[in-house]
């Protein structure tokens, strides 16, 4: 058996696309990555010439791919004043390594790089917050982390706030808003109001994970970094491995699910009446009715601690 | 034998039969759509064939919640 080569070029494969049934040499492979980046950054819900953005950079591989491409490809083309943004949960024996590395590359892109501590802005790390209640530990960091993403790309006049979530990710998130019967969701609906909240773009969500990884192992954005003891208790693990044997079995099927959530939130728009934001009573930020989760998330620790 | 360096520090000893890169890690258990493989630094595609004295180091592309 030969090694198999690239089909654009005679070069050595490091990739094999499994939908389409091919190779992809180093050079191929970033070439492609760089396309659908750019591709995904002019499509619709992509960024403009001049835009402020606030880019949300944990230091995992992706958002290493994310701060990177961003500063490299889209701040020179598209003239982007970029301010990455780092949470430091505060979890102990991950995140001061990460941090460490975030910095570095921040540094190594002269990208602006502001990091906020848990305890600084919720006054408790995670480790703390999560005490007792650890198997919803990934649920509390998610709305606080978004939550102080939001409240960080505001506060720096950010346009637009920049993730790193790829195509695994979205493909994910369809499925769960299934398995959870949010039909809000499912149909695509958007609540109405919330001007204060700056709008997401997702500028990695075409790349397949396995591709941005890749990219990230050939441009040195992937350094050997501890995983979060927490990742385990997340109900998205539980799906990613749902749908990467489904992907596994039937190459293809992440881009279909994406492809078929696209489909149905343009056959169904406006069928359902859209939510409006209103005012959390506690701080003040937009939400869909009642106190916001950051703040009941919150209260419940404050309490208990 | 072919040797595998896992994620978290764990490693195996695998005779290699003739396997290529993907049939080696399914018969491991392992999902290459959640992994990448490289060897002596280099990216391997899922495809790829194997030498029976190859060194392999097993990148989990999966993230945190």
């Amino acid at each position: 058996m030969t090694h198999p080569t690239c089909a654009a070029c005679a070069e050595p494969a490091v990739y094999l696309d499994r939908a389409a049934g091919e190779h992809l040499c180093a050079d191929h492979l970033t070439a492609r990555v760089e396309a659908t980046f750019r591709a995904t950054l002019r499509g619709p819900g992509g960024l403009s010439g001049g835009e402020r953005v606030a880019v949300a950079f944990s230091g995992g591989k992706d958002s290493s791919v994310l701060l990177h491409l961003l500063a490299s490809l889209a701040a020179p083309e598209l003239g982007l004043a970029l301010v990455a943004v780092t949470v430091d949960e505060g979890i102990a024996g991950y995140r001061d390594e990460t941090i460490a590395w975030a910095r570095t590359l921040a540094d190594r892109l002269g990208v602006e790089h502001r990091v906020i501590g848990f305890e600084e802005a919720c006054g408790s790390d995670l480790d703390v917050l999560v005490r007792g209640r650890e198997g919803r530990a990934c649920t509390i960091c998610g709305v606080l982390r978004r939550r102080l993403l939001q409240q960080a790309a505001h506060e720096l006049g950010a346009d637009r706030l920049a993730t790193g979530h790829c195509l695994d990710d979205e493909a994910e998130s369809v499925v769960m808003n299934w398995l959870r019967g949010d039909l809000y969701r499912v149909a695509g609906a958007r609540p109405t109001g919330g001007e204060s909240m700056v709008p997401r773009t997702k500028p990695l969500a075409r790349l397949p994970e396995k591709e941005v990884v890749s990219y990230a192992l050939l441009h040195d954005l992937a350094p050997e970094l501890p995983e979060c003891p927490y990742a385990h208790h997340a109900l998205r693990s539980g799906i990613r491995g749902m749908v990467h044997r489904a992907e596994r079995q039937s190459p293809g099927t992440l881009a279909r699910i994406v492809a078929g959530q696209s489909e149905l939130e343009a056959r169904l728009r406006g069928l359902l009446p859209p939510a409006d934001f209103s005012t959390c009573p506690d701080c003040g930020e937009p939400v869909l009715g009642g106190p916001c989760r950051a703040c009941t998330l919150l209260g419940g620790a404050l309490e208990k601690h | 034998m072919v040797a595998l360096s896992l994620p978290g520090a764990r490693r195996l000893e695998e005779p290699l039969t003739g396997r290529r890169l993907d049939v080696l890690l399914a018969d491991l258990g392992l999902n290459p759509c959640e992994l990448i493989v490289t060897r002596d630094g280099c990216l391997l595609p899922d495809d790829a064939p194997l030498d029976d004295a190859d060194s392999l180091r097993v990148h989990a592309i999966v993230h945190g919640g």
